[in-house]
C-alpha cells in the first residue's frame, strides 16, 4: 500500500477509537495501536506521539484505567481497561459519531 | 507549595512509567516479529525501525502533556539571568528603576487602600450613611445638623433602619488620680452603638431614659482604657472626674470602634436641652444613619430632598441660604470620613501611575536597543526554525527576573517611603493607623511590577519576531536595525505623558505659591498658643471663669521675652469655629458671622490691627456698659463709609424669648481668615470674655524668640494658678497654619517629585534612542563630513533629532493637559486648571532639558573622524 493512501487519524476521533477498542477486553498501549490498524485494513495508522498522550488524558479523564500484568506470551505490559465512566462516554461519542458521519454523508451526497 | 511538589513528583513517576511502557511495547513487536519468521536480530532492528526514535517519542509525549513548555520557560529564565549578569550596570539601574517605581506607587496605593478602599470596621459597613445639610450654591457642601432636623428625619424617613446623633465636640477635663488632662469625648445619642451594629466590649450603652436624663454615665474607648487605667477589667461601676462631677463607667468599646474618629476616648449621653430644639439653632451635630436591607442609597438621596423640600416650604427663614432652600448630602460614612483627602489621594494615585507608565515606556526602549544588539542571535534563533510566540515567551523569560527585583525592592523603598510620609499626611487623613503593606498592598505591588515588565517586553518581542533571517545574517550589524520608528514613538509618548505630570506638577507649585502669598490678617511669628476648658463644677458663674481667665493672662504676662497675651473663644485656622448671625440696631436682617469672645490682650498677641475707635479694656466688666468690636469688612458692608463706632449690634436670635442686650460699637479691627487661608466666607464680630463667657479658650501668647521654647514657663504659670487646669494642643502659631496648607504641602511636593522623576526618566530615554541613532548614522555623518559638511551641520542632525521628538510629545502633550488642568480645577487656588504661566513653564522646562539631553551625543557624533567611522566596516 502506498503512504499516500493511508488515512491521517481525524482530530479528536482517536479517543473514539481507543475507547472502543477497549470495549471487547483490556488491552495495552500497543495491542490497541495494532488492532485500530487491523480493523482499518491499515488504513489507520496511529502515530506513537499521538497514542501516548491520547491514553494518558483519557485516564486522566477517567474513562480508562490502568495496571501493569502480562500478555499471553508472558510479557510484561501495561494494561488498559474501559471504566463504567468510559462506557457512558463511548456511547455518547458513539451517537455524537453516527450522527456526524449520517450528516456528513447527506450533505456529501451528489445532488440527483 | 505542596501541591507543585506533588505534581512535581507525579510528573516524575509518570515518566519512568512511559518509558518502561514503551521498553515493554518493543519487547512485545519484536516478540511478534519473531513469531512470525524473522530472526531475533532482524527482528529487533525492525521492531526499532518501526518505533523510531524512543527519547523522541517520549520528548513528543511529555511536550502533550504540558510539561515541556514550563521545562522551556525555566530554561529561558535562567538564560535570561546569565544575560542579565553579563551586563550587571544595566540590570542594576533597570532593577533600581523598577523598585523606585514599584516602591513609590506601592506606598501611594497602600495610603489609598488604608483611607479610602479598605471597608470600615463595622458590619455591613456599606450600609452606613452620613447625612449633612448642604447649601452647594453658596459653596457650602456639607453643614452640621441641628437637633430638630435629626428628630424631623428620624420621625420621617422610611428607609433607614435608624439614624444616631453625636456631637464631636464636648469638653471633659479629666481630673482626680493621675496627671489632670483633657480628653476629646463625644456626647452621643443612645442608638450610635447599635447604627454602627458594634455591641461593647465590656458593659453595657447608655439607654434613652439616661440619654434624656443628662445621666452621668460614660463609655471609654478601648485605646482610652488600656492608656489611662491598664486595661483593668474592674473599671466597671467606677466613677471617673469629668469637668469636677463624678461619671460612673458603664462600658467599654472594642478598639474597632472609632466612630466619630480613632481620636475620640469616652462619650457621654447626649442631652438636648428642650427649648434647643428648634429649626436653625445650633448646627452642632454629625448623624450617622443605616439603610434598610435592599435599599439603595439614590432612593435615600431621592427620600431626603423630599423631606428638605417640605422642611423648607414650611420653615422658610431656617432653611434657606441666599436665594437657595438648604438640601440633603447622603454619602457613605467611608466616603464622608474621607471626603478632605479623597481627591489629593486620588490625584497622586494617578500621578504615580503615570510616571509607572514612563518607567515601562522607558523599559522597553531600552530593551529594543538591547534586542537590537542581539539582533544577530535573534535572527539566528528564526533561522533555526524558533516562532514568534517562542520567541516572544523568551524575551519574556528573560526580563522577568526583573520584575522579580522590581516587587523585592519595591516594597523594601515602599515601606521606607511610607515612613517618611506617613507623618506628613494632613491631620484630618482618618484611619491613618491602619495604612500598612497589608495583602492588597503586596498585591499591588506584585501585579504592578509584573504588568510593567510584561508591557514593557511585548514590543521587543514582536520586533524581534519580525526580524529577517535572511537579511540580518548576510549584512553586518551595520545595518539599522527594527524597532527605530518604535523607539522614536515611545519616546515620544514618553515626553507627551511627562509633559501632562508636569503641568500638574506646576499647576499644584503655582497655586502653593499664591495660597503662601496670602495675608491671614494676622501675624503668626512668634506665637505660641494653648487650649483650655475651664472646669465649670469649680467655676460655676461668668464672673468667676472671667476672672480666673484675666489671673492666668496676667501671670502669663510676668514671664520674661513675653510681650503680650490674650484669650480667644476660637482660634484661628484651628479647624472649630462658632459662627452666626447678628443683627444692628435699625437695620433690618442679619449678617452671617464669626462670634468671638476674647480678653482684652487677644488682638495685639495675634497681631491683629485696630482700624478705628479702642480695643477691649479692663474696665469692660459684666456690669459695665455692654461693648462690641466689628471686624472692617463687616463695617465696610453694614455701613459704607459711614463710621460703625457708637452704633449698636447682638447676636441674631429670631423668636428666643431671652434676647441679648445691644452691644455699642467701640472699635474697628482688622479681617482675618479664620477657616482657611483659601476661603473667606464671612465676617467677624467680637464680644468681650467678662461680657459673653465661653467654657473654652485658647490662650494666645506673643513672644521674643522661639515660642515653643517658652511652653514650660508658661503651663507652670497656669499650674500655680490651678493645679487641675489640663492644657491641650499646644502648638505655635506658625504650626497652625502649616497645617492648613498640609494637604497642599502634600499634593505640591509629591507631584513635583514625580514631575521630577518624570523628566529624568523621559530625558534618559530620549537621550538613549537619540544617541543610538546617532551611532547608527556615524558612517552617514562620516560621508556627510567628508562631503565638506561641518561639525555644526552633523550637531544640528542630532539635536534636531531630539529637538523633534521633544516637539511631537508636548504637542501631545499639552492637547492631554488640557482635560486634566480642568479636572484638577477644584483643587486649585488662585490660578485656573489653563493657567497660561503653566502652559508655557511646563514644556519650555521639558524642550530645554530634553535639548540638553541631544546636546551630548550631538556632540560626541560631531566630534566623531570621519576617517575613522567610514574606515571601521
Amino acid at each position: 500500500m502506498s503512504e499516500a493512501e493511508k488515512l491521517d487519524v481525524l482530530q479528536g476521533t482517536l479517543d473514539l477509537l481507543i475507547l472502543r477498542t477497549l470495549q471487547w477486553g483490556p488491552q495495552h498501549g500497543h495491542g490497541i495501536g495494532q488492532i485500530i490498524r487491523a480493523k482499518s485494513d491499515d488504513l489507520l495508522q496511529v502515530e506513537h506521539g499521538s497514542l501516548y498522550p491520547a491514553l494518558h488524558r483519557l485516564r486522566r479523564e477517567g474513562w480508562i484505567e490502568s495496571e501493569w500484568g502480562t500478555t499471553q506470551n508472558n510479557q510484561r505490559a501495561k494494561f488498559y481497561r474501559l471504566t463504567a465512566k468510559g462506557r457512558e462516554q463511548l456511547t455518547r461519542e458513539e451517537t455524537k459519531w453516527k450522527l456526524f458521519v449520517k450528516t456528513m454523508a447527506r450533505v456529501m451526497r451528489p445532488q440527483e | 507549595m505542596r501541591r507543585w511538589i506533588r505534581l512535581w513528583l507525579a510528573r516524575k513517576q509518570e515518566d519512568s512509567e512511559l518509558s518502561e511502557e514503551l521498553r515493554a511495547h518493543l519487547a512485545i513487536e519484536a516478540r511478534q516479529r519473531i513469531e512470525a519468521g524473522e530472526t531475533p536480530e532482524e527482528a529487533t532492528h525492525a521492531a526499532k525501525r518501526v518505533f523510531g526514535n524512543i527519547a523522541h517519542t517520549e520528548e513528543d509525549v511529555r511536550e502533550a502533556w504540558g510539561w515541556a513548555a514550563v521545562e522551556r520557560f525555566g530554561e529561558d529564565v535562567r538564560f535570561g539571568l546569565r544575560m542579565l549578569r553579563r551586563t550587571p550596570v544595566w540590570t542594576a539601574a533597570i532593577s533600581a528603576m523598577l523598585a523606585l517605581g514599584v516602591g513609590l506607587g506601592t506606598a501611594i496605593f497602600s495610603v489609598v487602600y488604608g483611607v479610602l478602599l479598605q471597608p470600615l470596621p463595622y458590619p455591613n459597613a456599606d450600609r452606613l450613611v452620613a447625612i449633612w445639610p448642604t447649601a452647594t450654591k453658596n459653596g457650602v457642601a456639607r453643614f452640621n445638623v441641628s437637633a430638630a432636623l435629626w428628630l424631623d428625619w428620624r420621625k420621617n424617613s422610611t428607609l433607614l433602619e435608624d439614624i444616631a446623633l453625636t456631637r464631636p465636640i464636648a469638653n471633659f477635663n479629666l481630673t482626680g488620680e493621675g496627671t489632670p488632662e483633657r480628653l476629646q469625648g463625644a456626647r452621643a445619642s443612645f442608638n450610635v452603638p447599635r447604627v454602627l451594629r458594634l455591641p461593647p466590649l465590656m458593659g453595657r450603652i447608655f439607654t434613652e431614659e439616661e440619654q434624656h436624663a443628662d445621666a452621668k454615665v460614660a463609655i471609654l474607648s478601648y485605646a482610652f482604657w488600656q492608656r489611662r487605667f491598664g486595661g483593668d477589667s474592674g473599671i466597671l461601676g467606677r466613677k471617673i472626674q469629668l469637668n469636677g462631677e463624678p461619671f460612673e463607667v458603664i462600658g467599654v468599646m472594642p478598639a474597632e470602634y472609632q466612630y466619630p474618629s480613632a481620636a475620640f476616648e469616652l462619650w457621654t449621653p447626649l442631652y438636648i436641652p428642650p427649648d434647643e430644639v428648634r429649626h436653625g439653632m445650633n448646627h452642632q451635630y454629625i448623624s450617622v444613619g443605616r439603610l434598610k436591607p435592599g435599599v439603595r442609597l439614590e432612593q435615600v438621596k431621592a427620600e431626603f430632598s423630599g423631606i428638605m423640600r417640605r422642611l423648607a416650604e414650611e420653615y422658610p427663614g431656617n432653611y434657606r441660604a441666599g436665594n437657595e432652600w438648604i438640601g440633603a448630602l447622603v454619602e457613605t460614612l467611608a466616603q464622608s470620613d474621607a471626603f478632605q483627602v479623597r481627591s489629593p489621594l486620588y490625584v497622586l494615585l494617578a500621578a504615580i501611575s503615570c510616571l509607572l507608565l514612563i518607567g515601562c515606556m522607558n523599559l522597553a526602549v531600552l530593551l529594543i536597543a538591547r534586542a537590537g544588539a542581539r539582533a544577530q542571535e535573534m535572527a539566528m534563533r528564526v533561522a533555526l526554525g524558533a516562532t514568534g510566540g517562542r520567541l516572544r515567551r523568551q524575551m519574556l523569560a528573560e526580563v522577568l527576573p526583573l520584575s522579580l527585583a522590581g516587587i523585592v525592592g519595591g516594597l523594601v523603598l515602599a515601606w521606607w517611603i511610607l515612613q517618611t510620609l506617613l507623618p506628613y499626611l494632613p491631620a484630618n487623613t482618618p484611619r491613618v493607623a491602619s495604612i500598612r503593606l497589608n495583602v492588597p498592598v503586596l498585591a499591588f505591588a506584585v501585579c504592578a511590577s509584573l504588568a510593567v515588565v510584561l508591557l514593557a517586553s511585548l514590543l521587543p518581542g514582536r520586533i524581534a519576531a519580525r526580524s529577517q533571517p535572511g537579511r540580518m545574517l548576510r549584512h553586518a550589524s551595520r545595518s539599522v536595525t527594527g524597532g527605530g520608528q518604535a523607539r522614536n514613538l515611545l519616546v515620544v509618548a514618553q515626553i507627551a505623558v511627562t509633559l501632562v505630570l508636569l503641568f500638574g506638577g506646576v499647576l499644584f507649585a503655582r497655586s502653593f505659591a499664591e495660597l503662601i502669598r496670602v495675608n491671614p490678617g494676622f501675624s503668626s511669628q512668634g506665637v505660641l498658643t494653648m487650649h483650655m476648658a475651664v472646669t465649670r463644677a469649680k467655676y460655676r458663674e461668668d464672673v468667676r471663669v472671667a476672672d480666673y481667665y484675666r489671673r492666668l493672662v496676667e501671670r502669663v504676662k510676668t514671664i520674661p521675652g513675653v510681650t503680650a497675651a490674650g484669650m480667644v473663644n476660637r482660634l484661628p485656622l484651628s479647624g472649630i469655629a462658632q459662627t452666626g448671625g447678628v443683627e444692628f440696631e435699625g437695620r433690618a436682617g442679619s449678617y452671617d458671622s464669626d462670634w468671638r469672645s476674647a480678653t482684652p490682650g487677644y488682638f495685639e498677641a495675634i497681631g491683629i490691627p485696630l482700624k478705628h475707635g479702642r480695643l477691649f479694656l479692663e474696665f469692660d466688666r459684666p456690669q459695665s456698659p455692654a461693648v462690641g468690636l466689628i471686624d472692617e469688612h463687616m463695617a465696610r458692608r453694614v455701613f459704607g463709609f459711614e463710621s460703625p463706632v457708637g452704633k449698636r449690634f447682638r447676636r441674631y436670635l429670631p423668636g428666643l424669648s431671652q434676647q441679648d442686650p445691644w452691644a455699642e460699637i467701640v472699635g474697628v479691627v482688622g479681617h482675618i481668615l479664620n477657616d482657611s487661608l483659601e476661603r473667606d466666607p464671612r465676617p467677624q464680630v467680637y464680644w468681650p470674655e467678662t461680657q459673653r463667657t465661653q467654657d473654652r479658650a485658647a490662650l494666645v501668647v506673643r513672644t521674643t524668640g522661639h515660642p515653643e521654647s517658652y511652653t514650660q514657663a508658661i503651663m507652670e504659670q497656669i499650674r500655680k494658678e490651678e493645679p487641675d487646669q489640663p492644657v491641650y494642643d499646644v502648638r505655635s502659631m506658625e504650626e497652625w497654619v502649616d497645617r492648613t496648607l498640609q494637604t497642599r504641602t502634600l499634593l505640591t511636593g509629591m507631584a513635583t517629585l514625580f514631575g521630577a522623576a518624570s523628566l529624568l526618566l523621559a530625558c534618559l530615554g530620549l537621550y538613549g534612542v537619540v544617541s543610538y541613532t546617532a551611532n547608527l548614522r556615524l558612517r552617514e555623518f562620516g560621508i556627510r563630513m567628508a562631503l565638506g559638511a561641518g561639525a555644526g551641520h552633523v550637531r544640528g542632525l542630532v539635536l534636531r533629532h531630539a529637538g523633534r521628538l521633544a516637539l511631537w510629545g508636548s504637542l501631545i502633550g499639552l492637547t492631554l493637559s488640557w482635560p486634566v488642568g480642568r479636572a484638577l480645577q477644584s483643587l486649585l487656588f488662585g490660578i485656573t486648571g489653563g493657567d497660561v504661566i503653566s502652559w508655557l513653564l511646563a514644556p519650555a522646562l521639558l524642550i530645554s532639558v530634553a535639548l540638553v539631553a541631544g546636546l551630548v551625543p550631538a556632540g560626541k557624533a560631531a566630534k566623531a573622524d570621519p576617517a575613522v567611522t567610514l574606515r571601521s566596516e
